[in-house]
């Protein structure tokens, strides 16, 4: 990963150029790639509708959020957790999006064989939101707190990815829209989640 | 085997003649009644597949028959289609047959049934259908889950164009379900209580990754399906085969749409060849390689096989291969030996088979256009001379080759650029000349037009020029002029001159070209004029009378400086007596003269007519300054002289003079009323005559204002409207007045001419000047008759007898330095006289007598006198006025310089201020004369008052010289 997008491969490198103590640089390098990454994630998302035609780049377009593979969208009680917690389902929800990620571009690399950008972007989304995951949870462990993230289970979004494909070509279609979606919330979450711990950020 | 034909037929007949008996009367089924239907769903293709048996056919019986299939949708009695399958049925055969359905059938049950009835020819007798099969129910509905609602079918493939039906099957109310095509709510028809369909006709192709419909439930759930539309599979276009060396046949072909799309690849190509019943497919879209056997096969037949998913599209070539022979390009392509007029050209080709023959075109393309064409047959190497060439010219081969035995098509070109060498110029420079005389010798420009690309054969570096005199043969100039110069310029002497002119380049030089210029001076000849037409000047003429060889036209335009105008002449056969001078460079509204000069045979040239045109005559773009002269109260002149006819967009035809008269007056006779472009009206006079360029305006009424604006005209319109000059008409009477006031003038000039020469005379007579008594003639006459000790009264012998003494006004106060301010009072004091010594009235001893000639006398003491105070500036030395600044000073200088006369000062060594009883108190007020005026003292024409001195000569005062006449002033009184 390039740094321009913010990598975290090697968190410790860049403690010792940053004038910050270790916490608040991990703090801050991980608010900035999640700054990145929402993004980022607007732009796949816009990408995303383009190859599917009407009536997913419709503005009035938008399906159910309905959890996929047990993922939801962020709950409107989540601003009101502790921060740790919140950083906790955040880092959660980033580990189980790489594989829902896969799985879409999967489906669009037979969909969309041609869309070489759609399907980079959703590669490049994959294995940024494992790293934001990962930043996330080095910043829990900075904290000293727990982080209990469950791993995602390959096996569930293997088992979505059939039973997309069976469902036709229109699952598939919506199936991407949700977790391109659940992406972008995700991220954004996390930044916001973040932002509270950035020096400069409300406490 | 005839006999068995029969027997097997006599058995059929007899075998169905039993049965219908046995179904008619016993009414048992029928023979041959369809059994063991079974009904299954192809949900990928929407098919109802059906597969049956025909019981009691006998052992190798072959029987036609004919089924027919009654299908009903969600019930048995909606019979949706009836139809008929013919068939030769074997016994124990299943028999397979398929429908598809429009309606996907997950979203109805369908029910089928099927009868048949033997169709065979060797059945003579009409055939009985047997008994329906029992209704056999195709339900997909059971297969589907406990979703709200179904959407089918899911991800159809179909072609553009064609209709679609789409349905559904909820498991809720159908009001709370809507549907969007695109994004775009569409409405279906129920079919059942919880199905609806949604008819989709002539659908477009979208896009590759389908069109998307989908329902949604209550605005929250959502179910769709995508509808693939591929683009009809088109039949591929320009199919054919060719070789290049017989060993490998490239078909190509135009593959026309892509029908690829996210469910279905693009459409595969595949070739068969019928003759040797191979095949292969095709690795691109547009073109396949085939490998020629190696038994010489000769006819080919190839089928190309276009597929999809949805159709198959196939052509078919049928050709021998040698007739589809198609060369490569040849190679090394070389122009060798290159010379001015010709050129050899080498290639070589690759060889086809074994010893075969090509033939070749060699094209020459010179400025682009194939000039020469030269076939040749070759094996492998081509030659080919070309020539008739031109020297110094760019040239491109080029060729190509085909298959000698059976032309198919050429080769690609191949082509090579060169140019041929240069040769020497192959004619001379069309030559022209002016001659014009400068300092009493002719100077002539010889001019010349560059040789053309095709005559000049190479690069003119110069021109040689040689002007023999041809009356001094010996006196000849040589000149070699640059060939970027295309006109030289010769004074010669007033001779006849023959000129010769050769253009050079680098091999040699062109044929001369030779003109004659005549000592004569040119004639003269009167200026005509020449028509336009719509490919130039029509120029005619009258031919020479003689024998002339030739005629040259030239012309040069008389323009604005700005257009580049260069003599241009045209060269004319001997019977010409017309041409049209045509140049893309004539421009309307400039003035072209043209000069026909006839050729002797000597070569001279002589004029003969001098014509001016126009292309097309414009309106004047100026109007002539124009000076108003002579102007009278009823007359003015006009005049426009400096205008030039020549130098105008168009031949002047005349004037118009514009006059507005005073209002209410109408036109001058010979003037039209006209009306302006701002629709005022004026009157307008037309003059006819481009050199009349006076005009007088008459019959103007006195003391009016008129307003005039004259402006050229031409064929084509009058100049632009300019301002109106204004001019107003003299008064009637002015002229008179002029002549009185004119004389007169001059008299009072001469008076005072003669005054200002006669000026002392005039003073003289007027106002002499003063006397001195020193020079008067009376001097002379006293001292000669009288008293020889008469003299001249000096001042210093006089004794002051009086002083005047002035009663001033209270208040009055006395002002002297600093101050020009009059310090005459309003009401001037009565003079009051002090007499210091006896008058002639208390006198009673004899005294000198004192005569003054007139009363005249010292102006600065006058003015010191009368104003009563010195004119002294604030430079003055205090010394000189502080004594006289108060009234006891004057009496002090009284009193001194009566001592000082007393001791007989010497007269001349004293200034003396004389202060008369006649003289004006102050200058100029003559109303304020003394109120009682001292009597004139007897022996004296006027009388001596006192005298006062001035200057530093005086010695200041002594304070015991006052006497009394302290006293006698008071404060406040003034003196005189």
């Amino acid at each position: 990963m390039s740094r321009r997008e913010g990598s975290l491969e090697d968190p410790q490198a860049d403690s010792s150029i940053s004038p910050l103590p270790h916490l608040e640089a991990k703090i801050q390098q991980t608010h900035s790639l999640a700054r990145l990454l929402t993004k980022y994630a607007e732009q796949l998302l816009q990408e995303y509708v383009q190859h599917q035609g009407d009536p997913f780049g419709l503005p009035g377009f938008s399906p159910p959020r309905l959890p996929v593979a047990d993922l939801s969208p962020p709950a409107p009680g989540h601003a009101g957790l502790p921060v740790p917690e919140r950083l906790r389902l955040d880092a959660a929800a980033l580990a189980a999006l790489p594989p829902l990620l896969d799985v879409v571009r999967r489906l669009q690399a037979e969909l969309n064989p041609r869309a070489l950008r759609l399907l980079r972007r959703l590669e490049d989304a994959a294995r940024q939101a494992r790293a934001l995951g990962a930043a996330v949870e080095a910043v829990l462990a900075a904290l000293g707190a727990e982080t209990r993230a469950p791993r995602p289970e390959p096996a569930a979004a293997a088992a979505i990815a059939a039973a997309t494909a069976t469902a036709g070509v229109f699952p598939a279609k919506v199936l991407g829209l949700r977790v391109c979606g659940l992406y972008r919330e995700w991220v954004s979450r996390t930044e916001a989640d973040l932002g509270q711990l950035a020096p400069g950020g409300p406490a | 085997m005839a006999l068995f034909a029969v027997f097997q037929t006599t058995f059929l007949l007899a075998s169905l003649s039993l049965r219908t008996y046995q179904s008619e009367v016993l009414s048992e089924p029928l023979p041959f009644t369809p059994e063991s239907l079974n009904v299954s769903i192809n949900s990928a293709c929407q098919c109802l597949h059906l597969q049956w048996t025909v019981h009691n056919l006998a052992y190798h019986q072959e029987l036609e028959m004919v089924f027919q299939i009654q299908i009903s949708r969600f019930n048995t009695s909606n019979v949706i289609w009836v139809g008929n399958y013919s068939t030769t049925v074997k016994r124990k055969q299943v028999l397979h047959w398929s429908w598809e359905s429009e309606l996907p059938l997950e979203c109805a049950t369908h029910f089928v049934r099927v009868r048949s009835v033997v169709d065979d020819a060797r059945i003579p007798e009409p055939g009985f259908w047997s008994n329906w099969s029992s209704w056999e129910e195709a339900n997909a509905q059971k297969l589907l889950g406990h979703d709200p609602l179904f959407i089918f079918p899911k991800d159809k493939l179909v072609e553009e164009g064609s209709s679609v039906t789409i349905c559904y099957v909820s498991r809720i109310h159908e009001d709370n379900i809507s549907c969007y095509l695109e994004g775009v709510q569409i409405y279906g028809e129920q079919l059942d209580r919880n199905v609806s369909a949604f008819e989709l006709k002539n659908v477009p192709f979208i896009r590759k990754q389908g069109t998307n419909f989908f329902c949604e439930v209550d605005q929250g759930d959502l179910r769709g399906v995508v509808l693939f539309v591929s683009k009809v599979l088109e039949e591929p276009k320009d199919f054919s085969c060719e070789t290049q060396d017989l060993k490998t046949l490239t078909c190509t072909w135009d593959p026309r749409s892509d029908t690829g799309l996210s469910e279905q690849p693009s459409q595969s190509y595949t070739l068969f060849e019928s003759f040797s019943g191979k095949k292969t497919l095709c690795k691109h879209s547009n073109r396949c390689d085939w490998q020629v056997a190696q038994d010489s096969q000769e006819m080919y037949n190839f089928t190309l096989v276009a597929e999809n998913y949805l159709r198959k599209r196939s052509v078919n070539i049928l050709f021998n291969l040698t007739h589809r022979v198609h060369p490569m390009t040849p190679y090394n392509l070389f122009p060798k030996n290159v010379g001015a007029t010709n050129a050899t050209i080498t290639w070589k080709v690759r060889t086809i088979g074994n010893n075969s023959t090509l033939w070749c075109q060699l094209e020459l393309l010179g400025e682009g256009k194939v000039i020469q064409q030269h076939n040749v047959s070759i094996k492998v190497n081509g030659e080919y001379l070309l020539s008739e060439l031109k020297p110094d010219t760019e040239y491109v081969a080029r060729v190509h080759c085909a298959y000698a035995k059976r032309f198919w098509k050429w080769s690609e070109l191949i082509s090579q650029t060169f140019t041929t060498t240069e040769a020497a110029p192959s004619v001379g420079p069309d030559i022209w000349r002016t001659v014009r005389m400068v300092s009493g010798h002719p100077t002539v420009t010889l001019f010349w037009k560059p040789l053309s690309k095709e005559h000049a054969n190479g690069k003119i570096l110069f021109y040689n020029v040689i002007a023999e005199n041809l009356d001094k043969p010996s006196e000849s100039v040589v000149l070699s002029i640059p060939a970027s110069a295309n006109s030289t310029e010769l004074t010669l002497h007033q001779c006849s001159y023959q000129i010769y002119v050769t253009a050079n380049n680098s091999v040699g030089s062109s044929p001369a070209s030779r003109i004659v210029i005549s000592g004569d001076p040119g004639n003269e000849v009167e200026e005509g004029r020449v028509n336009s037409t719509e490919d130039g000047f029509s120029v005619s003429w009258t031919p020479q009378s003689g024998d002339a060889t030739g005629y040259v036209v030239e012309w040069w335009c008389d323009g604005p400086q700005d257009l580049p105008c260069v003599l241009q002449w045209k060269n004319l056969g001997p019977n010409t007596t017309s041409t049209v001078i045509s140049s893309g460079a004539f421009r309307p509204g400039v003035r072209y003269n043209f000069r026909i000069y006839g050729i002797s045979t000597k070569g001279t040239a002589h004029l003969l007519e001098e014509k001016a045109g126009y292309l097309e005559e414009w309106a004047p773009s100026d109007n002539p300054q124009v000076v108003m002269s002579n102007l009278t109260s009823h007359s003015f002149v006009l005049s426009w002289k400096d205008y030039s006819t020549e130098s105008q967009p168009g031949f002047i035809q005349g004037y118009h003079v514009y006059l507005k008269p005073k209002a209410g007056e109408q036109c001058h006779p010979g003037f039209e009323k006209t009306v302006l472009p701002d629709n005022s009206v004026c009157c307008k006079y037309t003059i006819d005559n481009p050199e009349q360029k006076t005009f007088v305006v008459e019959n103007l009424q006195p003391e009016s204002a008129y307003e005039f604006f004259v402006t050229p005209y031409t064929s084509a319109g009058h100049g632009p409207l300019d301002a109106f000059t204004k001019v107003t008409t003299p008064d009637e009477y002015s002229h008179m007045l002029i002549r009185v006031l004119l004389p007169m003038t001059f008299c009072v000039l001469i008076v005072l001419i003669i005054c200002y020469l006669k000026s002392p005379w005039l003073k003289e007579k007027c106002y002499p000047d003063i006397p001195d008594p020193y020079k008067s003639s009376v001097l002379s006459l006293i001292k000669s008759k009288e008293n020889p000790h008469l003299t001249i009264m000096k001042v210093n012998d006089c004794v002051p007898d009086a002083i005047e003494v002035i009663n001033k006004q209270e208040g009055s106060k006395i002002q002297f330095l600093g101050t020009r301010k009059s310090l005459i009072e309003p009401e001037f004091p009565k003079p009051a006289y002090l007499y210091v010594l006896p008058t002639e009235k208390n006198y009673s001893g004899p005294g000198p007598c004192i005569c003054f000639e007139n009363f005249t006398y010292n102006q600065a003491a006058s003015d010191f006198g009368s104003s009563g105070h010195f004119p002294g500036t604030p430079q003055a030395p205090p010394y000189q006025l502080g004594p006289l600044t108060s009234p006891e000073n004057v009496l002090k200088a009284l009193e001194q310089n009566y001592m000082d006369s007393l001791d007989e000062i010497p007269a001349r060594e004293a200034n003396l201020n004389y202060v008369s009883q006649l003289a004006l108190p102050m200058s100029g007020d003559k109303n304020s004369l003394p109120a009682n005026p001292p009597e004139p003292a007897l022996c004296s024409e006027y009388k001596m008052q006192m005298a006062i001195p001035l200057g530093p000569t005086s010695p200041p005062p002594s304070e015991n010289s006052s006497l009394s006449s302290t006293t006698l002033l008071d404060q406040g009184e003034h003196y005189h």
